[in-house]
């Protein structure tokens, strides 16, 4: 596939979601940034040194603060796009199979696997992409507000070395993402799966599984492990979570997700997320409903 | 001339209803076949199995491709319109023209911003926003700009005011067809597209019924229209279908050698294709109904 054929797919996915991709984050950052600089704007105290005092709290330096706005920026967009992302996985290989526009789709020469490939690369590459430009941008701005309210050269280079946290930040995202690739690959599947609602199948069949492996736990003494590994996943993800939410001594960014789930697990969870893919492929290719 | 398409022993069923029959068909590259049939004959799926949208049995080859295994690459020298209203509503026109640009290796831009200077529609126009005539004018500015060989129509003109479904046929005629390219059409209104065929095919339940080039159709065919008091001389000659006329009966004759004789009990006359398509699909050669 020629590179700007891929181009026009990527371009499809955001005209056909503009909102959910594009203007939702524009209108979180653009909120997130006016609430921050009003807060700053009326409990703001600058001191010699570049130390700052919010609310007579002990001072920040210039460049923390920058970097805790960043962090705190970035978790908004994190949890406005894990919302977008759930309601995405779930309807786009769904929602076109149910009305006849699935036959313009197909009516180009552009096979499904690049059609379903170029989805999940929205998720996994465009939408931390996305965010870390959202942030940078709402940062940038930031500083300009802080070299307004205290136009001194060496603090406002200071807070400018802050926004260094959004490329750390960037790297955070893809970690994000690839904590949660097996559940995006499980929507996805089930987007391209379900006849009726993506949502139910989503939802019934991990909740069927974990009944059957508690039933069969309670009453046959074995178990079918998928309530151990939901367990273990959910486990890690609320770890992960609440590091991302304290964070370390110095840095808010200072998180590391890999390191936290061992080599086996994250190979399980890549196999798993690749057959999951493999299957949608496998059913847009050889479903025929219209 | 090589076959564009070649259907051989082509069947396919869904459960236990057979929508395809073992069917044989042979298209040549340069010709209009107007695809013929009542709803559920099985035209659609022999189009879906063309353009690999569908799995059939039997072995069906599209300029020498496998539609299904081979449906990109097919699809990058075929071109079809399902029917008016499969444009993504969401997009707005330059969208529809950047993406089919982008994806597809034989659109030209010029060829579709030439055909739609004709039409009233508008560059940031969305789909939605665009009447259904509009949308096929749009759909056909985007098929017409790809130089592809195949060009399949299914019901194309589905729901559009007479004006429209003439300008699209004149469009396709005049700015699309050339002796290299072939174009399949399916439609029920046949009496519109009678008249651009070079072959026809009819089909029903599943079967191919008639599979003739325009030229056979008017040197096989002929209706005899006669009065009431030559009906049982004219029932002689064993017509293959026969209809009420006012004070009168029209009688259609099948490979009939003798059209003198014919001629000599009332007036001769191509028949319709509506008129021999139902002839065709429901033979009917008793005489009903008094006069």
């Amino acid at each position: 596939m020629k590179m700007n054929a891929i181009v026009a797919q990527f371009k499809r996915e955001l005209w056909e979601n503009r909102a959910s991709f594009l203007w939702s984050q524009l209108i979180f950052g653009f909120l997130f940034y006016l609430s921050i600089v009003f807060f700053i704007s009326t409990k703001f105290d600058f001191r010699d040194g570049g130390m700052v005092s919010i609310g007579g709290a002990d001072p920040f330096s210039m460049e923390l603060i920058v970097s805790i706005y960043l962090a705190i920026s970035w978790a908004l967009q994190v949890i406005v796009f894990a919302v977008v992302i759930l309601v995405y996985t779930h309807s786009t290989l769904f929602s076109d199979r149910k009305t006849r526009e699935i036959l313009f789709w197909h009516s180009m020469p552009v096979s499904e696997t690049a059609s379903v490939l170029t989805k999940l690369a929205m998720i996994c590459i465009l939408v931390p992409l996305a965010i870390f430009v959202v942030n940078l941008v709402g940062g940038f701005l930031f500083v300009v507000f802080l070299g307004v309210v205290n136009p001194v050269l060496d603090d406002i280079w200071s807070a400018l070395f802050g926004l260094n946290v959004s490329v750390r930040l960037l790297g955070n995202s893809f970690e994000v993402v690839l904590l949660m690739l097996p559940a995006i690959t499980w929507f996805l599947f089930c987007s391209a799966y379900a006849r009726r609602s993506p949502v139910t199948i989503s939802l019934s069949v991990p909740l069927g599984l974990s009944i059957l492996d508690a039933i069969a736990e309670k009453y046959f003494g074995f178990t079918l492990l998928f309530n151990d590994v939901l367990k273990a996943y959910i486990q890690l993800g609320r770890a992960s979570f609440k590091k991302m939410m304290t964070g370390s001594d110095t840095s808010v960014a200072s998180i590391d997700l890999i390191s936290s789930v061992g080599l086996q697990a994250a190979s399980l969870a890549l196999l798993f997320s690749a057959l999951m893919i493999g299957a949608a492929i496998w059913l847009r290719n050889n479903r025929y409903e219209i | 001339m090589d076959n564009l398409i070649r259907a051989l022993g082509v069947s396919k069923h869904y459960g236990k209803k057979i929508a395809l029959d073992n069917i044989n068909l042979d298209i040549a590259a340069g010709k209009i076949v107007g695809l013929i049939g009542p709803n559920g004959a099985g035209k659609t799926t022999l189009l879906k199995g063309i353009l690999g949208l569908a799995p059939v049995e039997g072995e069906l080859s599209v300029m020498g491709m496998n539609p299904q295994r081979e449906r990109v690459r097919l699809l990058e020298q075929v071109s079809f319109i399902a029917d008016t209203a499969t444009l993504p509503r969401w997009m707005r026109v330059k969208e529809l023209i950047a993406y089919t640009e982008a994806v597809h290796p034989r659109f030209s831009r010029a060829s579709c911003m030439k055909f739609l200077e004709n039409t009233n529609i508008q560059q940031k126009d969305k789909v939605e926003q665009l009447s259904k005539g509009m949308v096929t004018q749009l759909h056909l500015a985007l098929i017409m700009a790809i130089d592809s060989q195949l060009l399949v129509l299914d019901e194309p003109t589905l729901g559009l005011d007479i004006i429209y479904r003439k300008q699209f046929y004149e469009n396709l005629l005049n700015d699309y067809y050339d002796a290299q390219k072939t174009i399949i059409i399916t439609t029920h209104q046949v009496e519109e597209i009678e008249s651009i065929l070079t072959d026809l095919v009819f089909i029903s339940g599943g079967k191919i019924l008639l599979d003739a080039s325009m030229e056979t159709v008017a040197n096989t065919y002929v209706e005899l229209q006669v009065e009431a008091q030559y009906k049982d001389h004219a029932l002689a000659h064993n017509p293959i279908h026969v209809r009420n006329l006012l004070g009168g009966y029209g009688m259609l004759y099948e490979n009939c050698v003798q059209r003198d004789s014919l001629a000599a009990l009332g007036r001769l006359a191509s028949p319709s294709l509506s008129d021999l398509f139902v002839a065709k699909v429901k033979p009917q050669i008793s005489v009903q109904g008094a006069v």
